[in-house]
């Protein structure tokens, strides 16, 4: 299987802009720029890439909405704030091939008529950020970047913009917000990005990974992209596996992949004496699997879904047989909790509380009726789930509407894990319950260190 | 205009207003905290929701953020938007510190509506609130209490959007989010206090109302603030418990009337504080100085007095009011000055100098009836008159609301030349210099205490209304001419009812001509002349 | 106290900085990072020369701020431990890790050492799951850690204010 992102890494001194074109790079970048844009963008229609940032949507339609009779300059965003639990793809991609990823901007600005390109990097990516800003540096002095690049009359700039701390910055209007100076709180939609965007000007917002397999697309076709991966899931990715396996790392495999084969070949198996409990195949956000599950999933964004999760970013997380899914769900219940941007209401209050309860209830200070209470929490919370959305089997039931209570999917995001868990691993939380002391001491900090700055008035 | 069907009901709106702001207009409540109809839509509190179909079936949506649409059809009363609706009102509930025995929003708070109209709900809060400040000062009339706070951002969006002086934000993350200034800074804008009002709760309160009265034993009267001459329109807040209480009539605040042309929801933190003049220094009683220092009597007496003077006068009266009366009493003073005291002589002229004028709502003309004075005349001019009385061809002085010696440069020199009158009859509500220094002294109502009319500064007409008689022993300034008048055996043509008043006035003034008083309702309307003038 | 900014970070930010970006608001970010990069962190006066050279104003820049976790109010240790917390890295042992080091510098999460070298803090995800259980050391990764490699980690950093055997992680 030819590889599309990770074809450079490892190479020795992978990240200079020499060894990169060695290698054919910018070659595409230079056959890009005597086609017509809308061919760019037909082609990248045509190979059916979808959106690896975890929602999958289609990259060439996306491309289309953009409103190009606006009279306004068009952006072009991508989304490097990787911060989804599980995932590390991006961090990598940066580590060992940065100039794949700006050639696959400036192709990309390229077709959708953008001069001015903004790569937003999340601010713990301090070595990632140096190592763009180099590139960048070595692509303007190789006339790759800059007025007139190459004298075919398109002038291009890239801007490798650092954030400073926060999830909620990787969705895309929670980025614009963040890129244009305010806080990083994201936007009611519509109107949509594409239309308006930063600056109220029409903005493309897309993954790391994704634009990094726009040069291959280009130079090899979309017929040769959809001949890898499935019919509506064509490619390949890259996952990600962590936990308790031998071989925790990143591995590119064509969509469709076994989960099973995934954990067991690339990644080495479960360590020695380490059982398959449970597996979380896409980011902290997505459903999770029983090993009776994972035997039979396979990695494209239809047969998750399926299944009643989502491929999202790719992530696997394993999860061994010593972990308590209680204490798992704490854990990702506080993350989402200090993550919570608190624009709106049901996210900014209901994480924090249901946050609080995972905590007495892992600490062993649980009540009965809490699991309920948690499921009614999160149905507040979550989007309706109408019919044939992917989490309705497992919810059992038919909400009859769609529509969403809050601003953004990020309390989907909490509620779809912390239900799934429920659910599949109702006895480990029954457990909890019954063998809790409700009127033990609560301690003085039993939320997260989320230092409450004391004001001077 | 837009049809749309809401609970199978087809209702006629105006297009492209938020869905919201129609159903509300319809009278069809849709309960909300982070909506306000002369602020940007923020969308955060997601309490507005309510149900719409779409060709993919239903949907909820928020009613704020979604525009009108011909042909929308909409559900606001179904199982599950009332199921959203009661969640958002225990999320806004988890943190929120149940202060209502102590806090000064009990009454009129949102958050308590809407859980008695639409939660009722047992609490199934089982763990730790967050804690935040409270009682932070963060501004001369302004306490924050960011407990209470429910982040719905309606006093950011008004410091960035009205006052455009920016000194709020949210400060940190999630529900461990607060409002804030910059630290060590402080509101510092003329309009601080519209963000009290448009809090939803108790987060933000009036340091001057701060414990003073519960707000179920105020009566809200309409008003016009008459600190200036754009007439913001306000709602006069005063104590109003069984009729024995003392306290009846007691003024506590005045709060803003939204009026879409002329001041939306907002007024100054100036004008909020004229309802002091209501309760503070007020004369009780008619006063008498017989060469000496005055003293209280019975209106009997203080009456004859007056009624000796005007007579002893023999027509070398004059008289002086000024733009803080309103239509009817320029007219009625006027009248009384013409027929009962047989003088023209009368000015209406005001020494009180330009203020502070901006472009939000203060006005440089610190009068609400400037353009009332210029429909009314014409007039002498104040110096005339005190060279009338200066060369002693005017030997008794009637004023009505002008506090010319408290607000003259040369008030002593001013003062001199009143000694050579025979007689100097004051009318007014509150004590000043001029009160002072009258022989005869008439205790009248202050605004709150009189219905009548203003013109402000675009020529739009105003009512203003009364809370109450006149408090101790004041009088109406209508009774005090009436009675006056019948005293000197001259008839004196008016009424207590303001209809008539108005008739009358819209006769004799032409910029009032065929205006009723209906017309002019609780909004005002633009006098004759005046329909084509656009609010600034 | 006055806030001072050296020259040549005065000269970055207005010429090299402000420009990059087609409105000014949004430079905010990389002034701050300037402001923090050169004192460590960003006091109340940093802030409002922050406000004054974006024309922003002042409160805007304190929101901005508050909202992400990685500025700085106060000083710091001069190694800040950020020990990630996250998902994985539970999973693969990160309690003990931060035990590990409460125990031997004796400080708690949010505290600095009495030496003032070392300041820890649990942080979310820092997508190094592969490296799991695993730190931020200022601006470098470190992982898989254990307890015994934590402990050489410290000790190098004291006394030699980098460490030698344990390399960093990209």
């Amino acid at each position: 299987m030819p590889l599309v992102i990770t074809r450079n890494f490892g190479r020795e001194n992978s990240r200079s802009i020499d060894v990169y074109r060695e290698n054919g790079g910018y070659e595409t970048l230079t056959k890009s720029l005597e086609m017509e844009p809308s061919a760019i963008i037909d082609e990248v229609k045509n190979s059916g890439l979808r959106g690896r940032g975890g929602a999958g949507f289609p990259t060439g339609v996306k491309w289309t909405f953009l409103d190009t009779k606006s009279g306004n300059p068009i952006y072009f965003c991508v989304n490097a704030d990787e911060s989804e639990p599980g995932t590390f793809k991006d961090r990598h991609i940066m580590n060992s091939d940065p100039h794949l990823l700006l050639e696959g901007i400036i192709i990309s600005c390229f077709a959708v008529g953008c001069h001015k390109a903004f790569v937003y990097c999340r601010g713990e990516f301090h070595r990632q950020i140096e190592f763009m800003w180099n590139a960048v540096e070595e692509a303007k002095a190789a006339g790759f970047i800059g007025k007139n690049i190459l004298g075919s009359g398109f002038d291009i700039d890239i801007v490798i913009h650092k954030g400073a701390g926060a999830y909620i910055c990787g969705e895309e209007t929670g980025l614009l917000s963040s890129l244009e100076g305010n806080k990083g709180q994201p936007r009611i939609k519509p109107p949509f990005p594409a239309i308006k965007g930063l600056y109220d000007c029409p903005t493309v917002v897309n993954n790391v990974e994704t634009i990094c397999a726009v040069p291959w697309i280009i130079e090899n076709g979309a017929e040769a992209y959809t001949a890898m991966g499935t019919e509506r899931s064509p490619g390949t990715k890259v996952f990600c596996v962590s936990g308790p396996v031998k071989n925790p790392n990143f591995f590119e495999v064509e969509l469709g992949y076994p989960l099973i084969d995934l954990i067991n070949n690339e990644a080495g198996g479960l360590r020695d004496g380490v059982e398959l409990k449970a597996c979380i195949p896409g980011g902290s956000s997505m459903p999770i699997l029983t090993p009776e599950e994972v035997a039979e999933a396979k990695m494209d964004y239809e047969a998750l879904n399926a299944m009643g999760t989502f491929l999202g970013s790719g992530g696997v997380v394993v999860v061994p047989h010593t972990m308590s899914i209680v204490s798992l769900l704490r854990n990702l219940a506080s993350f989402y909790a200090h993550e919570s941007c608190g624009q709106c209401t049901p996210c900014r209050e209901g994480s924090g509380w249901i946050a609080k309860i995972l905590q007495n209830i892992d600490a062993g200070r649980g009540r009965p009726g809490d699991i309920e209470l948690l499921h009614d929490l999160c149905d507040n919370m979550r989007g309706w789930a109408h019919k044939f959305h992917p989490i309705q089997p497992w919810l059992q039931k038919d909400e009859g509407m769609g529509g969403s209570k809050t601003i953004c999917v990020f309390s989907d995001a909490l509620a779809w894990p912390v239900q799934s868990y429920l659910i599949k691993f109702r006895h480990e939380f029954e457990e909890a319950i019954a063998n809790a002391n409700p009127s033990a001491a609560v301690p003085a900090d039993i939320s997260e260190k989320t230092p409450f700055t004391v004001l001077n008035h | 205009m837009a049809t749309i069907t809401v609970n199978d009901q087809e209702i006629e709106v105006k297009d492209g207003v938020p869905l919201l702001q129609a159903l509300l207009d319809a009278g069809i409540y849709v309960p909300h905290f982070c909506y306000h109809q002369d602020l940007p839509v923020d969308g955060n509190c997601r309490q507005c929701l309510v149900e719409m179909e779409t060709p993919k079936g239903a949907s909820g949506v928020i009613s704020c953020a979604t525009p009108v649409g011909d042909g929308m059809i909409v559900r606001t009363d179904t199982e599950a938007i009332e199921k959203a609706r009661r969640g958002v009102l225990e999320y806004l509930l988890v943190n929120h510190p149940v202060d209502c025995p102590v806090c000064d929003q009990a009454g009129e708070c949102r958050l308590q509506q809407s859980y008695m109209n639409y939660g009722f709900h047992q609490s199934r809060v089982n763990v730790e609130k967050v804690h935040k400040n409270k009682t932070l000062q963060i501004g001369e009339r302004v306490m924050l209490d960011q407990e209470r706070c429910v982040l719905c951002r309606r006093c950011i969006r008004f410091c960035d959007h009205v006052s455009e002086s920016h000194e709020l934000a949210v400060g940190g993350r999630g529900d461990h989010s607060y409002i804030t200034t910059f630290p060590g800074h402080k509101i510092d804008n003329k309009y601080s206090v519209n963000t009290v009002d448009v809090c939803p709760v108790g987060a933000l309160t009036d340091t001057d109302f701060r414990f003073k009265c519960r707000v179920w034993f105020l009566k809200k009267t309409d008003t016009i603030c008459h600190g200036c001459s754009r007439g913001c329109n306000a709602s006069f807040e005063s104590y109003n418990h069984n009729t024995m209480d003392e306290l009846n009539g007691t003024a506590f605040r005045l709060k803003p009337r939204r009026n879409p042309e002329v001041n939306k929801s907002w007024m100054c933190d100036e004008g909020r504080l004229l309802y002091q003049i209501v309760n503070e220094n007020r004369i009780h009683e008619p006063r008498l100085a017989n060469g000496k220092s005055p003293e209280a009597i019975a209106w009997e007496k203080a009456f004859g007095s007056a009624a000796e003077a005007v007579s002893g006068a023999e027509g070398k009266i004059a008289g002086i009011c000024s733009p803080d009366c309103t239509n009817e009493e320029l007219f009625l003073f006027r009248r009384f000055l013409n027929e009962v005291c047989g003088s023209e002589t009368i000015s209406a002229e005001s020494l009180r100098k330009p203020g502070y004028e901006d472009d939000i709502l203060l006005r440089a003309d610190k009068h609400p009836n400037s353009k009332g004075v210029d429909f009314q005349g014409p007039w002498n001019s104040f110096q005339e008159i005190i060279d009338g009385v200066d060369a002693e061809d005017i030997k008794v002085l009637v004023v009505l609301r002008n506090d010319f010696l408290g607000l003259a440069d040369n008030g002593s020199e001013l003062g001199e030349k009143l000694a050579k009158l025979d007689a100097l009859i004051v009318i007014d509500s509150n004590h000043s210099m001029t009160s002072k220094a009258a022989t005869v002294l008439l205790p009248t109502g202050t605004f709150a205490e009189r219905a009548g009319s203003y013109v402000n500064f675009e020529g739009r007409i105003q009512r203003t209304f009364s809370a109450n008689q006149p408090r101790w022993e004041a009088k109406t300034e209508f009774e005090v001419f009436r009675t006056l008048a019948a005293q000197l055996e001259k008839p004196f043509k008016g009424s207590t009812n303001a209809a008539r008043v108005w008739q009358d006035l819209a006769e004799s003034v032409k910029e009032f001509e065929g205006i009723a008083l209906a017309e002019i309702g609780n909004t005002g309307t633009l006098a004759k002349g005046y329909e084509t003038e656009t609010a600034s | 106290m006055s806030f001072e900014l050296s020259q040549e970070t005065q000269t970055r930010i207005n010429e090299e900085i402000i420009p990059l970006y087609p409105r000014k608001k949004s430079a905010i970010l990389p002034v701050l990072w300037e402001i923090q990069e050169e004192h460590g962190h960003i006091s109340r006066e940093g802030m409002l020369y922050t406000a004054e050279i974006l024309e922003l104003p002042a409160a805007h820049v304190f929101g901005v701020l508050t909202f992400y976790t990685m500025f700085e109010q106060e000083p710091i240790g001069k190694f800040h431990l950020q020990v990630c917390k996250t998902a994985s890295c539970e999973i693969m042992g990160c309690k003990g890790i931060t035990q590990k080091i409460k125990d031997k510098l004796g400080i708690g999460t949010g505290e600095t050492s009495e030496d003032e070298l070392f300041t820890l803090t649990e942080v979310e995800c820092l997508a190094a799951c592969e490296i799991a259980p695993m730190m931020q050391v200022n601006k470098d990764n470190f992982g898989p850690l254990t307890p015994e490699i934590v402990d050489v980690i410290l000790d190098e950093l004291k006394e030699h204010g980098e460490t030698k055997t344990t390399k960093r992680c990209l």
